[in-house]
């Protein structure tokens, strides 16, 4: 068969684009070379949804950011996944700067922004350090799981036709009377049209596709998670800086809080922790909260932000009008995903029918949860075994841990990662040994005596 | 579903708790999460266990079938395959194979054990690979299923788990590299450091710690290096060691989450000599209290829990004044921080010391009066001392020191 579209890449832009494209009632498939959607960026980043002020007015961030926010809301009840608009902070002591933000968002268009007094500073965030005076509140932010919400979209897509090719390494494309052909390793793919959303390996697909490649920058986001807690209800920013949005505190949409992230440029995409990092994000957050509860800490992590200049690009390669580039997405990548999706589909593949009606998605917490099996998330055999049956294959730890939270907790899988293994094996008729953390490579365990893998 | 007494835990101390409570009269109801008792012991094939308790040394799974048959034989009801998802007064919700199940009590016994310190809990740094455990994680792989971490193994911190672990993965074949401890000294049995670690001629390096992991989709090695008095590690230390499974044994914590949240305010949760929290009705003993170095401890803080929380629940407990127990900056703890006055009777504190110490007396003091007195050879920090007292002796709050 041939696909209307293919879109490389199961990031949260692959995703969101690949689900509307099915909603257009097109065929589609979707291509990712990890075991897993959402391995790269979009596993790694704060989980906002952006309200908006923050990118500059006229740029892509600002529109599809604001527009963004706009649609995430009713995406999220229709995969029935949890989003929450709890609101986002700016602090500072610096009120022309806070201005200055203020107005950048009334110009994006962002609604229900104000200064709020020290008062009511207080009053939305009890643990700020007394020493800061003001604040930018922004109601419309909200958070939301970010691997989650890419997973539950991909999952719809598959539920209404959608095609989902995980483990698939492109080596080779080619192109004639206007079909292009994917090789995998024991695979091919054949579509009309391509949208190269690959994140970090943008420039490996855009080199096999023969367009533009472009020069991307990585910067390492180091990262905090901190159990459950009240300790923020609500993103707290520091004033943005050239690298970024800087330090936050933010609650998650599953209650822990996430303190972070730093911003280091570096050569190679790579995720370590470091000292530097981590004592970074600790002398900023102790400066600026109080109460802080480090001693909740359960886990470090970093996500890589690519980056192409200052703005996002999307748009049609002018090698090749049936490839749609997209690149350089970072912060408020996440937030702008359903609006970048809807431009694709609809302004550059010019696909202008309305959206058909789909059948939803499946919670996998919808029913009996079974044996308790993970004691700190407190998530039921049951709620495992419906996550790995879902449309779209979940074959490692790390995916189950995304889908049901499995191993998320203050323990870090202590208890249950070799249950989740048993239950993984069973589902695909593999031995324990066989099963993996999150990439091809990485198994958790050997046979005893023979270490042959 | 209406009983007396509801104990939450079905390891060493949660069993014996259930049987003390029994033996008091009150009708009991012993959950476990597992589908058998024994919690953590059933995981412990190792001997070295039952010989304080049972005068004869047994493995774990040994020590816990001795405590299983007799509540079998009892008619204590057991609950396996259930989790308690919350406990309130005189109440505990539980999700069994059966669906939900609200347990109406008189009181509650919490002996949930604890949980091991994860790589995040210390701030490993590195990236986050496959090969990265716990030890008892990994004692679990071993044990239950037959699986290996890797083919060559560090081990970070020297609890007792972490030189079991050592000498476990050496009998299956797997080259245990090295092993790193951040303190000066080791926070396990002396007997294990011998029997686990010095018989086998593994390196422990104390003053280390790990700095780094490395590696692509599993672990390829570990940087580790000195540390100063701080526990900062000297960079100029740093050396590369490659191996391909890291274990964690960097501590126990109590798993105490089902606790109200105003029981846990100290840095253990406050009980007295009965083991009652400072919510009435809530009795807690074994490592969800504080972490015990020998199951053998465990059991006997569960009788005492167990059979208060039965006379609590047969209305049969009096209530008496209570006195507070203080301590020496030696001490890094006492457990129980709180005393009944009671008429007559003995009564036991544990304590755990904050250094080595060689030939000192543990003094309990009532104003400037010695009101116990006991002499021990060795006093380390990895191992657990005790002193008895009689409640008659005591005339208000009690210090508890080290001293000649």
């Amino acid at each position: 068969m041939v696909f209307d579209y293919a879109v490389i890449g199961g990031g949260i832009v692959g995703t969101s684009i690949f689900n509307k494209i099915i909603r257009k009632g097109k065929s589609c498939v979707l291509i990712e070379r990890e075991l897993d959607l959402s391995t790269g960026s979009t596993k790694a980043n704060s989980g906002l949804i952006h309200a908006g002020f923050d990118a500059k007015t006229g740029s892509l961030k600002a529109r599809f950011n604001v527009r963004g926010n706009d649609l995430v809301e009713d995406l999220a009840k229709q995969l029935k996944i949890p989003f929450k608009r709890t609101g986002a902070v700016v602090v500072g002591n610096d009120i022309e700067k806070l201005n200055a933000l203020y107005e950048r968002g009334i110009n994006n268009g962002v609604k229900d922004l104000k200064i709020v007094s020290t008062e009511e500073l207080r009053m939305l965030v009890p643990n700020l350090s007394e020493d800061i005076k003001y604040g930018l509140y922004a109601k419309t932010a909200g958070l939301i799981s970010p691997y989650m919400f890419a997973i539950a979209l991909a999952e719809e897509g598959v539920k209404n036709g959608g095609v989902v090719k995980l483990d698939f390494n492109i080596n080779k494309f080619t192109f004639s009377d206007g079909i292009f052909t994917m090789c995998g390793e024991d695979d091919e793919v054949a579509c009309k049209k391509v949208v190269n959303c690959a994140g970090a390996g943008f420039n490996e697909v855009s080199k096999l596709l023969n367009v533009e490649e472009f020069p991307i920058k990585f910067r390492r986001g180091e990262y905090i998670v901190i159990d459950k807690s009240d300790f923020v209800k609500l993103s707290v920013f520091p004033l943005p800086t050239a690298l970024g949005k800087g330090i936050l505190a933010t609650p998650t949409i599953d209650g822990n809080i996430l303190l972070g992230p730093t911003a280091e440029d570096i050569d190679d995409y790579d995720t370590e922790t470091t000292n530097n990092g981590i004592d970074k994000i600790l002398s900023y957050i102790k400066s600026t909260f109080k109460n802080v509860p480090l001693n909740k800490n359960i886990r470090q992590f970093s996500g890589i932000r690519v980056s192409v200049g200052d703005d996002f690009i999307v748009k049609k390669s002018d090698k090749n009008e049936n490839v749609v580039l997209i690149a350089g997405i970072n912060s408020p990548g996440l937030t702008s995903a359903p609006a970048i999706a809807e431009y694709v589909v609809e302004e550059l593949f010019c696909e202008k029918n309305k959206d058909i009606n789909l059948i939803p998605r499946d919670s996998y917490f919808q029913g009996d949860s079974g044996r308790i099996v993970c004691r700190c998330e407190k998530i039921g055999e049951n709620e495992i075994i419906r996550a790995l049956n879902s449309p779209v294959p979940c074959y490692t730890v790390d995916a189950v841990k995304r889908r049901v939270r499995a191993g998320m907790g203050r323990c870090q899988g202590g208890q249950c990662m070799i249950e989740v293994c048993k239950l993984i094996a069973k589902r695909y008729g593999l031995k324990l040994e066989d099963v993996k953390k999150e990439s091809k490579n990485s198994f958790v365990m050997f046979n005893g005596g023979t270490y042959e893998n | 579903m209406k009983t007396d007494v509801v104990v939450i835990g079905g390891g060493p101390s949660g069993m014996s708790a259930s049987l003390e409570a029994r033996k008091q009269g009150a009708k009991v109801v012993l959950i476990d999460v597992e589908s058998r008792l024994g919690g953590i012991l059933n995981q412990c094939i190792h001997n070295g266990f039952g010989l304080k308790h049972f005068k004869e040394e047994l493995t774990g799974p040994e020590f816990a079938n001795k405590l299983a048959e007799k509540v079998y034989q009892s008619d204590i009801t057991v609950l396996l395959k259930s989790y308690v998802n919350f406990i309130g007064k005189n109440i505990v919700y539980a999700i069994t194979p059966n669906g939900q199940e609200k347990i109406e009590c008189k009181a509650i016994v919490l002996c949930c054990g604890a949980r091991e310190r994860t790589a995040g809990e210390i701030y490993l740094k590195g990236k986050r690979l496959a090969g990265v455990y716990t030890a008892g994680t990994v004692q679990k792989m071993i044990n239950f299923y037959g699986k290996l971490p890797g083919k060559n193994a560090v081990i970070l911190g020297s609890g007792d788990i972490g030189l079991i672990m050592a000498r476990r993965l050496t009998l299956e074949g797997v080259k245990v590299k090295s092993i790193f401890e951040i303190m000066g000294h080791s926070s396990g049995l002396r007997r294990n450091i011998r029997q686990c670690v010095e018989d086998f001629e593994i390196p422990l390096l104390y003053n280390h710690t790990i700095t780094r992991v490395v590696g692509k989709e599993r672990v390829e090695g570990v940087y580790y290096a000195e540390v100063d008095e701080n526990r900062n590690p000297k960079p100029e230390t740093e050396k590369f060691i490659e191996c391909d499974c890291v274990l964690l044994s960097v501590g126990l914590i109590p798993e105490n989450s089902l606790l109200p949240e105003e029981t846990k305010r100290e840095k253990f949760v406050l009980v007295d000599d009965e083991r009652q929290t400072s919510v009435e009705g809530i009795f807690i003993s074994g490592n969800v209290l504080h972490i015990h170095d020998l199951a053998d401890n465990a059991t006997e803080e569960g009788e005492i829990a167990g059979k208060f929380a039965g006379l609590k629940a047969l209305n049969m407990s009096k209530r008496y004044e209570k006195v507070k127990v203080y301590f020496s900056a030696k001490i890094s703890y006492c457990m129980p921080q709180l005393i009944n006055k009671k008429e007559d009777g003995k009564f036991t504190i544990y304590l755990r010391a904050n250094d080595n110490f060689l030939k000192k007396y543990i003094v309990v003091k009532c104003g400037d009066v010695d009101i116990a007195r006991k002499f021990c050879i060795g006093i380390t920090t990895g191992e657990m001392q005790e002193i008895e007292v009689e409640y008659e002796k005591i005339k208000g709050d009690l210090f508890v020191d080290i001293g000649d």
